[in-house]
């Protein structure tokens, strides 16, 4: 689009990830929270009950966990391409927060903008691309043009003379 | 890369093909040759590509109007003026200069495009067969006509005029050659003075 | 009292809400709640960003500077998230760089300890990199050897110099997540320490797993780089014409025959030709251009892929999974084309050989 004030980007797959074989892209995940405020409490469940769950599954990934008194609870991401993301968890409850911690094992790193297409390949033919010159009869690369053979319609059909000179023929 | 370039360039070139109007209607030619133009006839076609080729018509002097379109097909032009607008039959167009007609034809059929400007200047039209040299070497391809050539009496030998079989068989006195005698009437007979050709 | 008041009013600072109380008489003071916008808080907000870009930018700092930082678990899971098993202590010293090892000698000294009484037990990974280096340099040649095995000796080393440019591995081992792991006293890490770190990774899993793991990781890290570009264009052939022919001729073909086989708009800008090479009447490679002489090179240039096997329509590095059972043959050598050159224009004319050259 001629608009270039909503960013959009191209797919990207990260350092040909998958093809060799998979790497997780989340490196390191940090579970902020405050010990006593009432506002961390979904974020202090999910920490005793669920997080050794996310740690056994993935142990890839460098889990830390950062108590701040008095500071509303928050994950921060960090994934192997260098960027940081960060999502506010207040008011979130544990089966959530496990899905938003599960999200962001499952990312590339790469900061989410538009879709220019929802594909990626590089090698987009392997018939080759057309050009002028692909279907052409070669005997039109010597021709001298104009050429009336060339310029004739093709499909005359019959017409009345040819009818008369061939019924003509035919009686003789 | 180097050969992603030279393949980008064979797969947009802008190709020159050539077309002969001798006795083929303008509208239908201009339907086939703005086709050309506009690069409708690529797969790689886009309105904002600029895929359209070059075509070169020629022997324009020798299109052919059907019915009464000579007299009734009408040009239009307004100067922008007051009292500026005029009009004009074909066959007075075509006077006073031959290509006009179908570079009419081609200008109304892209209708519409905003690069129309810029496909008409890929169109060139002759009169006659004589082409530039420098044009001729470009083209590459020929487009075919539209509407059968019909063969003339002049274009028969007088072998074939003899031996083409008597369809009727006339009395003796009927004299065969008598159309060529035929009382021809001034052009513009019928219609009132102010409409004849001068 | 009016004091206390004054004092509240300071403390309170630049918020907008502050209820003026009404206690004096002068016209100074609003009475009641204010009810239009704070017109200081825009110019003080501006002011502070003017500050702040005044300060500079954050001083770039070592992600180990941060306080959710632990070296231990770092480098288990390095190993976990590449499915590798390392070797604690190997993989540790793989990370170790030279810099980083007279450091702490210096800091030593400096402290006054006496390195032989208590020796650093500290070993730079420079013998881990050259393993991993010579490892991986060995096994690319062999891998595209045997993958493009008609392709020529200078093509394989163009491709094996494009994958282990510094540039190159230390774009894999940032991506990898050895950058924060890495000890050396210069910051931020240039691209010679992160290559020199990704050399050291390939050999301490040489030295932990041995060689067809480590050979297996440098087909899944460094090769798939391969894929986004453009195998041909790695090697730049100076003559493709001379090669050809000298490939030609010395494997009992015909010398090649250049021939037009379309044109259009010759006169013009946006001319094209297709130029089409042919031996012994057998048509080997066609190619458009801009003119007649670059769709000749760029011909030369098709033909010499077919002929290398590596054309657009060649089939896809074999990698990842459908790479399990690949037999490569180590001992393998590929035709080289300065040979062909040598042998063909060498035993004509000596003068000839200054005038093709790779």
């Amino acid at each position: 689009m001629a608009n270039n004030a909503i960013p959009r980007d191209f797919l990207k797959n990260v350092l040909q990830n998958g093809m060799g074989r998979y790497v997780c892209q989340l490196q390191r995940i940090t579970f902020r929270f405050c010990k006593s405020h009432p506002g961390s409490r979904h974020m202090r469940d999910f920490i005793e009950n669920h997080l050794l769950d996310f740690t056994q599954k993935n142990p890839g990934v460098v889990v830390y966990l950062q108590p701040r008194r008095h500071r509303p609870p928050s994950i921060v991401a960090e994934f192997l391409n260098g960027r940081r993301e960060s999502m506010e968890m207040m008011r979130k409850e544990p089966q959530e927060i496990c899905k938003w911690a599960e999200y962001m094992r499952g990312r590339s790193g790469v900061q989410i903008v538009n879709m220019i297409h929802n594909n990626h390949t590089e090698t987009p033919s392997t018939q080759g691309i057309w050009h002028p010159f692909m279907f052409r009869d070669s005997e039109t690369a010597v021709a001298k043009f104009p050429d009336p053979k060339y310029s004739a319609v093709r499909e005359t059909g019959k017409t009345a003379t040819d009818y008369v000179l061939e019924e003509f023929n035919n009686k003789e | 890369m180097a050969h992603n370039r030279v393949m980008q360039w064979a797969v947009l070139a802008r190709t020159w093909w050539i077309f002969d109007a001798n006795q083929q209607c303008p509208f239908r030619s201009a339907y086939r040759i703005t086709t050309y133009l506009q690069g409708l006839h690529k797969p790689v076609y886009h309105r904002h590509g600029d895929v359209g080729d070059h075509v070169v018509v020629f022997n324009t002097k020798h299109i052919a109007m059907r019915g009464d379109f000579w007299r009734t097909y009408k040009h239009f032009h307004h100067t922008r003026y007051a009292g500026g607008f005029s009009r004009a039959s074909a066959y007075r167009v075509h006077e006073e200069d031959p290509t006009r007609i179908l570079e009419r034809a081609c200008h109304n059929r892209l209708s519409g495009l905003d690069n129309r400007r810029t496909l008409m200047k890929r169109l060139h039209l002759f009169p006659d067969k004589d082409i530039p040299e420098n044009i001729l070497e470009n083209v590459s391809g020929q487009i075919q006509q539209v509407q059968v050539v019909p063969k003339k009496l002049e274009d028969y030998t007088q072998e074939d005029i003899d031996s083409f079989p008597q369809l009727f068989k006339m009395p003796e006195d009927y004299d065969i050659d008598s159309y060529k005698r035929e009382n021809r009437l001034e052009p513009d007979q019928h219609t009132s003075k102010a409409w004849r050709l001068k | 009292m009016a004091a206390s008041m004054a004092s509240k009013l300071f403390r309170a600072g630049a918020r907008s809400t502050i209820r003026k109380v009404s206690l004096f008489s002068n016209g100074l003071l609003q009475k009641g709640p204010r009810r239009n916008y704070d017109r200081h808080r825009m110019r003080y907000l501006k002011e502070m960003y003017q500050k702040r870009l005044d300060a500079g930018p954050e001083k770039p700092r070592r992600r180990s500077e941060w306080i959710n930082w632990n070296y231990d678990a770092e480098i288990y899971a390095f190993g976990q998230r590449l499915g590798e098993e390392f070797e604690e202590s190997t993989l540790r010293q793989a990370f170790i760089n030279r810099s980083y090892v007279e450091g702490e000698k210096k800091k030593r000294a400096e402290l006054g300890i006496d390195i032989d009484a208590v020796p650093l037990q500290l070993d730079d990974n420079t013998e881990f990199a050259n393993e991993g280096s010579v490892l991986m340099s060995s096994y690319l040649k062999v891998y595209l050897r045997n993958i493009y095995p008609y392709m020529f000796e200078e093509g394989i080393s163009a491709a094996h110099d494009y994958l282990t440019t510094d540039e190159m591995l230390a774009h894999i081992s940032k991506h990898i997540g050895c950058e924060d792991l890495i000890l050396s006293e210069e910051f931020p890490t240039s691209s010679a320490t992160l290559s020199t770190t990704f050399k050291a990774v390939v050999g301490a899993l040489f030295s932990d797993k041995g060689r067809e793991r480590a050979e297996q990781f440098v087909r899944d890290f460094v090769l798939p780089q391969l894929i986004e570009t453009d195998i041909n264009e790695l090697w730049q052939i100076v003559n493709p014409m001379g090669l050809l022919k000298a490939v030609l001729v010395l494997s009992g073909k015909g010398e090649p025959e250049p021939r037009l086989l379309w044109k259009s708009g010759a006169n013009t800008i946006m001319s094209l030709y297709w130029v089409g090479i042919y031996s012994d009447k057998d048509f080997i490679a066609k190619s458009p251009g801009e003119t007649i002489l670059i769709a000749e090179e760029m011909a030369a240039r098709e033909a010499i892929k077919k002929i290398m096997k590596t054309e657009d329509s060649r089939a896809p590095l074999v990698l990842g999974a459908a790479a399990e059972n690949l037999k490569l043959d180590y001992e393998r050598v590929n035709v080289s084309a300065e040979d062909i050159i040598r042998k063909y224009y060498g035993s004509e004319d000596p003068q000839k050989n200054t005038s093709t050259s790779l």
